[in-house]
């Protein structure tokens, strides 16, 4: 069969959001691809130019629609450095606390996007039912299912509502439940092992070479993760490990970076639980948050996906002068021809999954 | 009495009391017309106008029953579907009529049914059929026109051919042909035919590619699959489904219990059940309409009616597949007395059915390379492993038998 | 750390995951499923929701800080009559001078608000509240539109929610450009400014020299709404961060009638 170039996107079910993924193809194998990206550009950083510091939690929340609170947190950290805020203690344990539920309900929002990838429309079903559960823990505290806007410059919008411990200890003991029984039908299945192992290959260093971060670069066994490296917030104080996998000598595969996921949401909930034991009583706001600032800040976190970095320029006034933001799918998508190239065509949705897209921050 | 003994009762007394006695009243009012009435007249009186006629009955009588079951799988599909991801599926379909009712009728609607909802979601299948029958049909523009219409109509009417094939009993069967397995299964692989032929005169990429991925299937999966039922064959001596159920039936085993062909071709079975799970395409072999790389492949450019028809042509092909695997493996309709042997059948054929859904909803979708691996590398020898156990059980067993007094084991 | 994968035998295709879907089948079949049937049923979203917004106009003293913090400027400040018992129940005709002819209320255009709970959060007598009211969905653009009537509620059906955020700012005064018009006097909405810093004489653009008087703030009423420097002709009011009474929260007074 004569090669052709195939054109997948912007509408796709691959895609996950909005960009194109031009394949070209020998019969079914994939011989060379070609990103296209920029379809959801909102031009997030100049309009957050326009606005008030405190005005732009609306515009981070809405960079990545699975995964809003940590991209707020981590604007705000880059705002607090800037405008030399001191954040309580309770309300660093807050944040703590709703940035891993919130990577709990991204890394579920993953899990459940990536089996219809693969033909498997229950395990969907399962993982976004468990979302529910920690979206409603989201909901209690915020007062919203998807956008909370609860990370405020110098502390949280509230502090958590009266009975948020018992209702998380709760979720999180069904949710475990769940999780070992998911083994069965995912990590156990073999047809969900042959269509994830030995596919989508990269080793460590082409990950880091490429700019790939987060949970797909500790899936090649790299242990690495800002939450340990450039610490905030209270995560030096927590018991927890990070955790990493491998596919075989520093190399990751589809499978290991879906099986570093369900570690993390594993270690997310140890997390929480340490959290809930740590946390101090205390206001959940700065007493003082100014509303002009000056110089230059720069801030990076470990998002869902991986390195979120924040950089702010103020002149003085209450309105940023330049607000640049660094997306990690950014540099990920855009190094897929490396692990496309030699799969198969139906192998192309298990692996642009298996690395989690969310578009809204790729394109910003 | 038989299927076609009632159909032909039932001609008998159509053609006595309704159709030869118009015709023959027309030919006396009109004369012009005389010559064709009254020789259809006396058509219908003899012999072979009735057995035509029964034929007719008899067709649509099978055809009537494989609708309803049609409807059955998809709502049962549906169900549960719904039960295994924790959902309920269609609930509210009579409450749906009931809206559009009062929305014609110019009321303004109101939620009525406060409480219990079950039970009324059976008839969303009449709810899908009647908003796809409303919706476009859209050909591409630079579709190969007389292909793009031509793919549906191999693919539905072989597939709607397949329900008057297969009998529910001995007694129930619109057709007796003798090498009636054959045939249904001629009717099986005609419908790739119809897919190539869809997703090539779409003109579009994905269809193209889903089109060729099934052509790659069929080859693949029919080789095992007629090779797996060679076995029952042997063993039966004859393609005629009556035929194999009888044989099943008389055969036993220890403590003479029933011995059905999946016991001693418990190797055949499993390779037939993978093939015929491919030839239905049905998860986790369903890679000709993947619809995360492909988008519904072959079926991506077809709309309204023609494509739900694709989807209820699928589901009468399983429902055909799951009728052969009884026939061949499962022992047809041969059960306890006090059930009708149709129920058995159709008891067996759901059994299947439901094995397959659950199948369908806990396992992804098999990849290209790999379902053609699993096809040629794996059950073709085994196939072939069925066929030479069957080969000592019919043939090197009973020979030896003879000559050193061996016990009858088979 | 391939060893670390279990290796599946041939079985596991379909009997690992089909213990589990086995398992919630008769789960769902015997229990009740996770869904919910929307129109019929629904969820009760908790109290902190951010659903549409209401005004408790009993509360309300017209100062603006909603429409300054909203992101898309989905919210504005329309002028209303009020009635007389709307005067005397409210905070605003108890409270403060009945200066103004025309009080003003929020209206929201709902096209344009993404709920972000700002309006809410920066009230600083808690008027504005987000109701657990969700099915805003209309066929037309104009009726998103929501005029500022539309919006009120009665105090006893909307429970009042603890402040989280101030304005961190107050209005300071360059006393060289006043021309003591007492503009910012009539349109605080605290009345937290006096025309009272004692008179001076001053020369005026014109050439005349004229004895005025200057506002004097007092921030322990200011709330940092900044209205005084929208109004103020002579530009001669700025904000500066100086603490105002906003940063602990004002009392929410009774309303007479209750007292």
């Amino acid at each position: 069969m004569a090669e052709m170039w195939i054109s997948m996107g912007p509408q796709h079910p691959m895609t996950h959001g909005l960009w194109t993924l031009k394949v070209k193809v020998d019969g079914e194998t994939i011989v060379d691809a070609d990103p296209e990206l920029g379809y959801l550009h909102r031009s997030v950083e100049k309009m957050g130019e326009r606005r008030k510091y405190f005005m732009n939690t609306t515009l981070t929340d809405r960079l990545c629609y699975a995964s809003s609170t940590t991209w707020t947190h981590s604007y705000v950290l880059a705002v607090e450095e800037l405008m030399e805020v001191e954040v309580p203690t309770r309300a660093q344990y807050i944040r703590t606390i709703m940035l891993e539920l919130q990577r709990l309900a991204s890394h579920l929002m993953w899990a459940g996007a990536y089996m219809p990838d693969l033909g498997h429309i229950t395990g969907a079903l399962y993982f976004w039912r468990d979302r529910e559960l920690f979206l409603n823990l989201l909901e209690l505290p915020s007062g919203s299912r998807l956008l909370y806007n609860f990370m405020r410059i110098g502390g949280v919008k509230r502090d958590l509502p009266d009975g948020f411990e018992e209702k998380t200890e709760r979720i999180l003991k069904l949710f475990e439940q769940r999780l070992d029984e998911y083994a069965d039908l995912f990590e156990n299945s073999k047809i969900f092992r042959m269509r994830t192992e030995d596919v989508g290959k990269f080793t460590g260093s082409q990950a880091m070479n490429m700019g790939i971060t987060g949970p797909n670069l500790r899936g090649c066994g790299v242990k690495h993760d800002l939450r340990v490296e450039d610490t905030y917030e209270i995560y030096e104080e927590i018991d927890w490990d990070v955790c990493t996998r491998e596919a075989g000598p520093g190399y990751s595969d589809c499978f290991s970076r879906y099986m570093i996921r369900i570690d993390e949401m594993k270690e997310s909930v140890k997390i929480i639980r340490d959290c809930f034991k740590k946390m101090p009583k205390g206001p959940t706001m700065s007493a003082r948050v100014p509303i002009r600032a000056s110089g230059e800040a720069f801030r990076r976190t470990e998002d869902s996906r991986g390195e979120a970095l924040m950089y702010l320029v103020g002149d003085g006034s209450d309105r940023p002068y330049r607000w640049k933001i660094k997306s990690p799918m950014f540099t990920t998508i855009s190094a897929c021809p490396h692990y496309l190239k030699g799969y198969k065509l139906a192998d192309i949705p298990a692996i642009m999954g298996s690395i989690d897209i969310c578009i809204g921050e790729t394109d910003k | 009495m038989t299927l076609f003994g009632l159909c032909k009762t039932m001609a008998e007394l159509t053609a006595d009391m309704f159709i030869v006695p118009v015709l023959r009243f027309q030919r006396n009012i009109f004369p012009p017309f005389s010559y064709p009435a009254g020789d259809l007249a006396d058509w219908f009186a003899s012999e072979g106008g009735i057995v035509t006629l029964a034929w007719i009955y008899a067709v649509n009588i099978a055809f009537a029953v494989g609708m309803t079951n049609l409807i059955l799988v998809i709502h049962l599909e549906r169900k549960i579907a719904a039960r295994i991801q924790d959902r309920r599926g269609p609930m509210l379909s009579f409450r749906a009529f009931r809206e559009l009712g009062e929305d014609l009728a110019g009321e303004a609607p109101t939620w009525r049914f406060k409480g219990n909802y079950s039970g009324i979601g059976i008839i969303q299948n009449m709810a899908d059929g009647i908003k796809a029958i409303t919706k476009e049909l859209i050909i591409p523009n630079k579709a190969d026109k007389f292909l793009f219409s031509m793919g549906p109509i191999i693919f539905i009417s072989s597939s709607v051919f397949l329900l008057v094939l297969f009998p529910l009993s001995d007694r129930f069967a619109a057709s007796a042909a003798p090498a009636g397995l054959m045939v249904i299964m001629a009717a099986f692989s005609i419908a790739p035919i119809g897919v190539l032929t869809s997703g090539w005169a779409s003109n579009n990429k994905y269809s193209m590619i889903g089109g060729m991925r099934s052509a790659a299937q069929l080859m693949s999966y029919e080789i095992p699959l007629l090779l797996s039922m060679a076995g029952v064959f042997l063993l039966a001596g004859s393609y005629n489904p009556v035929d194999i159920v009888e044989q099943q039936r008389e055969a036993t085993w220890l403590f003479g219990l029933p011995m059905w062909n999946f016991i001693p071709q418990f190797i055949g079975f499993i390779v037939f059940m993978i093939c015929i799970l491919a030839e239905v395409e049905r998860v986790p072999f369903d890679l000709p309409e993947a619809e995360a790389e492909l988008v519904e492949g072959w079926t991506t450019e077809y709309s309204g009616i023609r494509y739900m028809l694709f989807l209820a042509a699928e589901y009468i092909r399983g429902f055909a597949g799951a009728a052969v695997a009884t026939i061949l493996f499962l022992g047809g309709w041969a059960g306890p007395w006090p059930v009708p042997p149709e129920i058995w059948f159709l008891l067996k054929v759901y059994l299947i059915i439901i094995f397959w859904i659950f199948i369908r909803w806990s396992v992804p979708r098999i990849r290209t390379d790999q379902i053609l691996e699993l096809g040629w590398k794996k059950l073709l020898p085994l196939s072939l492993i069925n066929i030479l156990i069957v080969i000592f059980m019919v043939e090197i067993y009973p020979y030896f038998a003879d000559i050193v007094s061996l016990p009858e084991v088979f | 750390m391939a060893s670390d994968r279990k290796n599946l035998g041939l079985m596991d295709i379909f009997v690992n995951p089909m213990k589990v879907t086995i398992k919630q089948f008769f789960k769902s079949t015997f229990g009740k499923p996770t869904t919910v049937m929307y129109p019929l049923e629904k969820r009760d979203p908790p109290p902190t929701y951010r659903g549409m917004n209401a005004v408790i106009w009993d509360l309300c003293i017209g100062c603006g800080i909603c429409g300054e913090v909203c992101p898309n400027k989905c919210l504005k400040m329309k002028p209303v009559d009020l009635s007389d018992e709307e005067k005397d129940k409210s905070w605003y005709g108890s409270h403060v001078a009945k200066k103004k002819s025309k009080a003003e209320r929020p209206a929201i255009n709902f096209g344009h608000c993404m709920f972000c709970g700002f309006c809410e959060d920066y009230c600083p007598t808690g008027a504005m509240t987000m109701t657990d009211f969700y099915e805003l969905a209309d066929t037309t653009r104009e009726a998103l539109i929501y005029p500022a009537r539309s919006m009120k509620v009665d105090l006893e059906e909307s429970p009042t929610l603890p402040l989280t955020n101030f304005m961190m700012e107050s209005p300071a005064l360059n006393s060289e450009t006043c021309i003591g018009c007492s503009k910012c006097v009539d349109n605080c909405p605290t009345n937290c400014i006096i025309m009272d810093e004692g008179a001076v004489n001053k020369e005026l653009k014109s050439g005349k020299v004229r004895n005025i008087e200057n506002p004097f703030f007092d921030y322990t009423i200011c709330i940092g709404c900044s209205t005084c420097v929208k109004v103020c002709p002579a530009s001669c009011l700025h904000m500066e961060p100086i603490a105002n009474s906003s940063s602990s929260g004002l009392t929410i007074p009774v309303p007479e009638s209750e007292a």
